[in-house]
């Protein structure tokens, strides 16, 4: 199936990834390949078989709700961009108010 | 060993890690000698764990605190993880010497490790070859005698394909065998942690450190720890290998195809029964692999936006911030991958890709369940070719997908399986094959590769 560079634009922007127009006509002949390889699988009648998310097929797992101890915010903290107390900052999303 | 052997050993180590051979280190553990010093007083008093006198490696998509954990990626290459991951915690408890953070491919997406933002690691066998990927790092460490051990993360084959491609032991777990808190995620359905090693025996002792259920990851289970040193010397007779007709075909070189027929005949001289077996979708597993492992890689790294930690383009546009971030951060494969795994969960993809995919996944676990009613253990080689010159796929990603032909399918029914080395190719490389056990079955495969290793003659 042909997948042009405005399709490789669409997907690229709901990734919230910039591409460069070199970058763009790259990925779309590379993931045309890759998408005409995978292609085969819709030679499987699949219609009786039930999806398999995980291996185990497992259900939920759960556990007593306990305090326990948890990170120290300064060491987890020293990784952040920005930090004002113990909270990540951020651009302003709302727009028209002032700060 | 002696305890002043070890020590002895750790400063020749830390002599030969000034030029970091192989480009296997990302990062190493400053000041190796004063923990060495105390593991050498504990080996002394004959109170050690039971990884005293082992030197350890850690790929390094796994948490070490303290340490930067980089993944592989300009994105983390200045995170500092705040904990340990609980298979460094079992290590530093039995007493393993860590030594550094291997190199992978960038967020372990890659059969080379060409695709690391840290530069390309090579082969110790021969250095203008590929180790193989994506625990590049951790298995040309071992294989060029570096460390002891490593632990390594595999999801479509990033243990067992670098292992046979450096002529080292190299295990991945039956999935959910060995906690995965602190491994950066990367298609969580079928990452697992696992070993690599030199000898049979010392990824039995790794993995018995690392097993059993954890509380702090949700996934690991809670099946019983067997022992598994203490098993490798019972017999094998009596068990049935089966040999998977789908293995050879094509592509495979000639050479690793007599290896495993040469082994396969040794086991059928050693009394094993040999049985001719079908996994008839398995020429079906890479196409799924690559929908479902690229589909979860795209909703794993959305959290790499550039608030929270690792690279960060300021911006005031929140949008462009989480644009700029991801596009300066994540290199070209694991970019293909996001954008891949995108389209295929996007809508009007999701039924004839994503959902697809699934249920192939349950066809090809089922090929596993049923061959195990009948075999004990299934051989196979681990990769088509052996160790492929640097460069030679790297701009081809489908080529680079299909060198895990061998390792995929295991992943995706989540069974554990282990490459082991079985020669060397007329040019020197080595070969490896592939022995897939049972669920939690571990200790028969371990068993079975550690008589191989023992008897079977290796020109």
């Amino acid at each position: 199936m042909p997948i042009d560079v405005k399709t490789v634009k669409k997907i690229a922007d709901l990734a919230k990834l910039s591409l460069t127009s070199a970058e763009l006509e790259q990925y779309s002949t590379q993931l045309e390949k890759i998408v005409d390889y995978v292609e085969q699988l819709q030679k499987l009648d699949t219609s009786q078989v039930q999806p398999l998310a995980q291996v185990h097929d497992t259900t939920n797992v759960m556990r007593p709700d306990e305090v326990k101890p948890s990170l120290n915010p300064d060491e987890v903290f020293q990784n952040a961009p920005a930090r004002q107390a113990n909270y990540f900052v951020v651009p302003k999303v709302i727009k028209g108010t002032t700060a | 060993m002696s305890a002043s052997a070890f020590l002895t050993r750790v400063q020749e180590l830390n002599r030969r890690l000034e030029a970091n051979p192989y480009n296997a280190f990302i990062n190493l553990v400053p000041d190796l000698l004063p923990a060495a010093e105390r593991l050498d007083a504990k080996l002394c008093s004959g109170n050690a764990g039971p990884l005293a006198g082992y030197t350890v490696g850690i790929k390094d998509n796994i948490c070490v605190k303290g340490l930067p954990t980089t993944c592989g990626s300009k994105m983390l290459a200045q995170f500092i993880p705040p904990y340990n991951a609980t298979v460094v915690e079992r290590i530093l408890s039995a007493d393993g010497l860590l030594v550094g953070k291997t190199n992978l491919d960038e967020f372990a997406m890659g059969s080379s490790t060409e695709y690391s933002a840290f530069g390309t690691v090579r082969n110790p066998h021969d250095e203008k070859r590929v180790p193989g990927g994506s625990s590049g790092g951790s298995a040309a460490a071992v294989a060029g005698g570096l460390i002891d051990v490593a632990l390594g993360s595999d999801t479509g084959g990033s243990i067992r394909q670098p292992a046979a491609l450096c002529g080292i032991v190299g295990l991945k777990p039956t999935y959910g065998r060995v906690s995965r808190y602190g491994l950066v995620a990367f298609a969580s359905s079928l990452d697992q942690i696992g070993t690599f090693s030199r000898t049979v025996a010392d990824s039995a002792l790794l993995l018995q450190i690392i097993s059993g259920k954890d509380p702090l990851d949700a996934t690991s289970m809670a099946e019983p720890v067997p022992d598994f040193r203490a098993s490798l010397n019972k017999p094998v007779d009596g068990l049935c290998i089966g040999i998977p007709k789908e293995y050879f075909v094509p592509g495979l070189e000639s050479e690793i195809e007599q290896r495993t027929h040469s082994c396969q005949e040794f086991l059928a001289e050693s009394g094993l029964t040999i049985k001719t077996i079908s996994l008839p979708h398995t020429q079906y597993a890479i196409a799924t692999y690559y929908i479902i492992a690229t589909a979860e890689a795209s909703s794993n790294l959305a959290r790499y936006d550039g608030i929270r930690y690792g690279l960060s383009q300021t911006n005031s546009d929140l949008d462009l911030l989480y644009r700029q971030t991801r596009h300066a951060g994540f290199g070209p494969e694991v970019t293909r991958r996001i954008v891949l795994g995108t389209y295929v969960l996007s809508a009007g993809y999701y039924d004839a890709y994503y959902d697809k995919a699934q249920r192939v996944r349950r066809l090809i676990k089922e090929d596993f369940v049923n061959a195990f009613q009948e075999v004990d253990v299934i051989l196979t080689p681990t990769t088509p070719t052996t160790a492929f010159p640097i460069g030679e796929k790297i701009n081809d990603p489908l080529a680079m997908y299909l060198s895990d032909i061998f390792t995929v399918p295991a992943s995706l029914a989540g069974v554990p399986a282990l490459s082991l080395p079985i020669g060397k190719s007329s040019s020197g490389l080595p070969i490896g094959c592939q022995l897939i056990g049972n669920y939690f079955a571990e200790e028969t495969i371990l068993r079975l590769a550690h008589y191989i290793e023992r008897n079977y003659l290796c020109q």
